[in-house]
């Protein structure tokens, strides 16, 4: 299946570029992750179960065929979609602070610490983020159907 | 500009007071000299700090280092190299507890800059370590 | 999501003190570097900045709040012969308390910081 393919090829730790790749494999993966997923029936009992998918319905969902099937679904690839772009908004700033320290242009220490601490909690969020979605999305693959 | 902050101006501070008491220290040490490279007795040296002003805030420079004209005193000392036909020795305006004074309080504020400029480092010690 | 970590009002609130207690800094290095300067007046954060912050800590919101300028004292009086009227003393008693100030905003943000991280790891 192209989710666990695409979220495993996610490399976190290629900075910049990296993210924005993230943000379009997530989508992707999550986008082919639903309607695949969500054409057994009872593969939805164990997706509310893992509680990969929050507030779905049953019923809803029920032979959806397409990525735009469900309101929440969309809703849960926009969502990840949003924070990556935030993840990436905060490693850019952080960048723009080493960048106007490099060339004198800040003398605000503090505040270039602190954006790079921030850009860094919120790439780890991120990441465990990703982490636990693969494992849930594992978990979900190993059920017997 | 400045990582560690103010210390372009402290930097100006410590500079212009150090100048000052090299002015001082030159005043004593010429407070016996009759004879300047002018030909007339020593005049005492005086700073005049003025503020400049800077991005971050108003550092201090030595204006102008200008000479006391006062004329100091003369002595009678009819033996002596530089007396003038009628004994008297014109002698350098410098008082000894004046420049003392320039040189306390001097000694003071260059004191004082350092103080900040080791504060200055502390809170930016600090902000480096920051989450770690 | 990312932006719901950082937007505690505490957090927010120290990173600006942070600025400001750098400027006040400034002012009081700015001082002391003109103790001998004739004419000079001494110059620091405008007198209402803390009880506007303040109140705006109160409410809960400070994302309005702008970082001031530093503006001449009105309330140093006394003075020298030469116009002077820093006291060497009362500035190097306000930078000693002002650097405190610094380090401990600091120590705020770290912990919020650190704490963010053990709660994302789940590792102390």
């Amino acid at each position: 299946m192209s989710l666990l393919g695409s979220i495993s090829s996610i490399n976190p730790l290629g900075g910049l570029n990296k993210t924005s790749d993230m943000a379009s494999a997530l989508q992707e993966g999550v986008g082919a992750m639903i309607p695949g997923g969500l054409g057994k029936t009872q593969e939805l009992a164990g997706l509310t179960q893992a509680g990969a998918l929050d507030g779905v319905s049953t019923g809803a969902l029920a032979g959806a065929g397409s990525v735009q099937g469900s309101d929440s679904s969309s809703a849960f690839v926009n969502f990840l979609d949003n924070a990556v772009q935030e993840v990436n908004g905060k490693m850019n700033a952080a960048d723009v602070q080493e960048a106007k320290m490099m060339t004198g242009d800040s003398s605000n220490l503090h505040q270039t610490v602190i954006s790079m601490q921030e850009a860094n909690i919120a790439l780890s969020l991120m990441v465990n983020v990703r982490n636990k979605l693969v494992e849930s999305y594992q978990e979900l693959m190993r059920m017997q159907v | 500009m400045d990582m560690i902050p103010g210390i372009d101006v402290t930097a100006s501070a410590l500079n212009a007071e150090k100048i000052r008491m090299d002015v001082v220290a030159q005043n004593i040490a010429n407070a016996n000299t009759t004879r300047d490279t002018d030909g007339h007795a020593y005049q005492r040296k005086m700073v005049s700090f003025e503020s400049v002003l800077d991005a971050t805030g108003k550092g201090v420079q030595v204006g102008r280092i200008s000479s006391d004209t006062t004329p100091g005193e003369t002595i009678y000392q009819p033996g002596h190299p530089d007396a003038d036909k009628n004994g008297m020795v014109q002698m350098p305006n410098v008082h000894l507890s004046t420049e003392m004074v320039d040189l306390m309080s001097s000694s003071r504020a260059y004191e004082a800059n350092l103080s900040v400029a080791r504060n200055a480092k502390q809170m930016a010690t600090k902000a480096l370590s920051i989450g770690k | 999501m990312i932006q719901g970590l950082f937007s505690n009002t505490s957090y927010a609130a120290s990173k600006q003190m942070l600025d400001v207690t750098q400027l006040r800094h400034d002012a009081l290095a700015s001082n002391l570097a003109n103790v001998e300067t004739p004419g000079y007046k001494r110059i620091d954060l405008p007198a209402d900045f803390n009880q506007d912050f303040a109140s705006h800590l109160r409410s809960g919101d400070v994302s309005g709040v702008q970082i001031p300028s530093l503006t001449e004292d009105t309330s140093a009086t006394s003075q020298r012969l030469d116009g002077n009227n820093v006291e060497i003393d009362k500035e190097l008693l306000q930078m000693g308390s002002n650097t405190t100030q610094y380090e401990t905003l600091s120590e705020f943000v770290s912990n919020s910081i650190k704490q963010l991280k053990v709660a994302i790891s789940g590792q102390g």
